[in-house]
């Protein structure tokens, strides 16, 4: 079991060389973040990805859950991006986002609605080619969608909820995404069966269960935390 | 994940009158009005969002799905091109008729097509040889004094028949 006073979000990714790692920072979202996002990410995901499921997301909206809930409500939604830093020829090195999501702290759990789990909301991470425009010949991190699925992991050790966590993989992700959750090799998520009901406050007669929504148990999330433990320190 | 953007314009609309598709208001609704609403409403809000995770993006005419076609006119929909008449309610005429290849029948008997842009303010619906369907919401053009439109028929390109329509592509049946 990990212990919620221990539980840490990674500090690095491995790179694309297989050799050196990236050093990263998981922070809650800044304005300045918000604004990297809308200058290189979201025009090039618009060009190059346009049907993925995040190009229409707008993070101004998205966050704005954080400071319009943060104490209002006992979700806890917040926000958090993962930021790299690229060496330039100045004397500062130049911060890259390679990530941002969006969560709910404190939510029914998917396999047995009586626990709290961290729900994902949100998660996107910075197109390949953005990155590539900024570290040139340099390793690109690697590994950044499962960094951001840490992050909710981790959050969910740190308030105590033992790793439990669940998302919807958004319907545009096909079963590319589906699979990309639940490969016990990538994410090993369980996707809740159609026929398990959901949380009341997922229960909508719009948007039955679908077979979409995953959840890590406990020892899945463990499993899933301790294969990152290396990027830790 | 996640609730997808529509839903936060539906509810800036509702919550703030705001005009859903000016997308800096809805980024201000919830950026500076939402956080000084009552905490009773914020919690309405958050949770319609939460609910809403997971639903389906909709094109400009996914609005139009088969459940909201009359069953009279449903089972008429196997021709390769229908037209359909469906006022704002999404409630079917019921003496529209459908044309189907090689059948010649008039498109549409007494609620022309015109008459429902003009009397019903309606928009028609069409479903095309591949199984898209089609929503019209202009029309401008008029080449039969009755009806307003020429018959359909497999050579016929749809954009020319509607000339000055607007079509909508449809990713859902």
């Amino acid at each position: 079991m990990i212990n919620s006073a221990l539980a840490k979000f990674v500090k690095s990714a491995p790179a694309s060389d297989k050799v050196k790692t990236c050093p990263i920072r998981v922070r809650r979202i800044t304005d300045a973040d918000l604004r990297w996002w809308d200058k290189y990410a979201k025009p090039m995901i618009e060009i190059i990805e346009p049907t993925r499921p995040d190009a229409t997301w707008d993070w101004w909206i998205i966050t704005a859950l954080d400071a319009a809930f943060a104490y209002s409500l006992r979700q806890q939604p917040e926000c958090f991006s993962i930021v790299t830093d690229v060496p330039t020829s100045g004397k500062k090195p130049r911060e890259v986002i390679c990530g941002l999501i969006q969560l709910v702290g404190r939510y029914e759990y998917l396999l047995d609605h009586s626990l709290s789990s961290v729900y994902i909301w949100y998660l996107s991470t910075t197109p390949v080619e953005t990155l590539q425009a900024f570290f040139g010949s340099k390793p690109l991190p690697k590994l950044l969608g499962q960094i951001l699925l840490d992050v909710g992991v981790t959050r969910s050790f740190q308030l105590g909820w033992d790793g439990r966590t669940g998302l919807y993989a958004d319907d545009g992700g096909n079963e590319e995404l589906l699979d990309f959750y639940t490969n016990s090799l990538r994410c090993g998520m369980t996707a809740l069966a159609k026929t398990y009901p959901l949380p009341s406050v997922l229960r909508s007669r719009l948007r039955p269960n679908n077979g979409r929504y995953c959840y890590f148990t406990e020892a899945a999330a463990e499993n899933f935390y301790k294969k990152l433990t290396p990027y830790r320190t | 994940m996640p609730t997808p953007m529509h839903v936060y314009a539906d509810i800036a609309k509702r919550y703030g009158r705001i005009d859903p598709n000016d997308q800096s208001a809805v980024r201000n609704f919830f950026r500076q009005t939402l956080p000084r609403k009552s905490e009773s409403i914020k919690e309405e809000i958050f949770k319609e969002l939460l609910a809403r995770d997971g639903e389906a993006v909709p094109t400009e005419s996914t609005v139009l799905k088969v459940t909201h076609v009359a069953p009279i006119l449903r089972s008429q929909m196997t021709g390769r091109h229908v037209i359909a008449v469906e006022n704002d309610l999404g409630v079917l005429k019921k003496n529209s008729k459908t044309s189907s290849v090689g059948s010649r029948r008039r498109l549409v008997g007494r609620s022309s097509i015109k008459g429902a842009f003009k009397k019903l303010k309606g928009s028609v619906i069409m479903k095309s040889a591949d199984g898209t369907w089609y929503k019209i919401t202009e029309y401008k053009g008029s080449t039969n004094s009755k009806t307003g439109l020429r018959p359909l028929t497999p050579e016929v390109d749809i954009g020319a028949v509607f000339k000055n329509a607007t079509l909508f592509k449809s990713s859902s049946q």
